[in-house]
């Protein structure tokens, strides 16, 4: 019984957190200016999560070092992102590098 | 992140803003503010991000109860880096918006910021990145536009 209710209150929490925003924009005007700055949050927040995902594979260590197997399949998934602007491609090459990486990793280092 | 969508979302009935709102996690919202942002003017793009955000949530229940049942038999599969698929997938979405000085900058002060503020208690290090990000973009511009 106490899950269920951890659980009924989460999601209330992840519904509160979220809801009243949307629930009020219809009577909410944007100015020019506001629409402006909302145009950089999603790259800002994106970038804001990917960065520390990558970087710090253990917490609150950066690893700039090629033993980190998400730092190589980072630098090749924007590599491809760049020149071929695919999305699924660059998925698909990104988690190959990392996997690739991390296998040859797993050899040379035991 | 509700913010930013609410141009796009204001004109819909509640019947639509409770679903969305309660699906709007980090992944739906990339996935809608990109097609959102594209230059079509779909008046059915909150279709698109109700499509996204519930395949998403029952792809994360089917896992999760694939993880609690068979979940034992695979070898650490945590280790694995399955994660990293989330972190290549925002790289995608990211480089499109890479294209000006603001953008630049923005994606530069929130990356280093992030990495700076990543300690701080409650996912504080995001907001404060992500706001330092969106500040630096906009301070470009002015600058630039000047």
């Amino acid at each position: 019984m106490n899950e269920f209710l951890l659980i009924g209150g989460m999601a209330t929490v992840t519904f509160l957190i979220r809801y009243p925003v949307l629930a009020m924009s219809g009577r909410l005007k944007l100015s020019p200016q506001i629409l402006r700055v909302l145009g950089y949050v999603p790259p800002a927040v994106l970038t804001a999560i990917v960065l520390p995902a990558v970087l710090m594979p253990t917490e609150n260590q950066i690893s700039l070092s090629y033993t980190n197997a998400r730092m190589i399949g980072a630098i090749a998934a924007i590599l491809i992102g760049y020149w071929r602007n695919n999305l699924l491609l660059t998925i698909v090459v990104g988690m190959m590098v990392f996997f690739g990486w991390q296998g040859l990793l797993a050899v040379w280092v035991s | 992140m509700p913010f930013s969508l609410v141009p796009h979302l204001q004109h819909l009935p509640a019947a639509w803003k409770l679903p969305l709102g309660f699906w709007l996690t980090d992944e739906a919202f990339a996935v809608a503010i990109a097609r959102y942002t594209q230059s079509d003017r779909s008046p059915h793009k909150h279709w698109y991000y109700l499509g996204a955000a519930l395949f998403m949530y029952i792809n994360w229940q089917v896992c999760t109860l694939a993880g609690l049942t068979i979940g034992h038999s695979i070898p650490n599969a945590a280790s694995w880096g399955l994660d990293f698929a989330m972190s290549v997938t925002f790289i995608g979405m990211v480089i499109p918006y890479v294209k000006n000085k603001p953008m630049i900058a923005t994606v530069i002060v929130a990356g280093l910021v992030a990495l700076l503020a990543h300690g701080l208690p409650h996912q504080l290090g995001l907001m404060v990145a992500a706001i330092a990000g969106i500040a630096a973009g906009v301070a470009t511009e002015n600058l630039s536009a000047h």
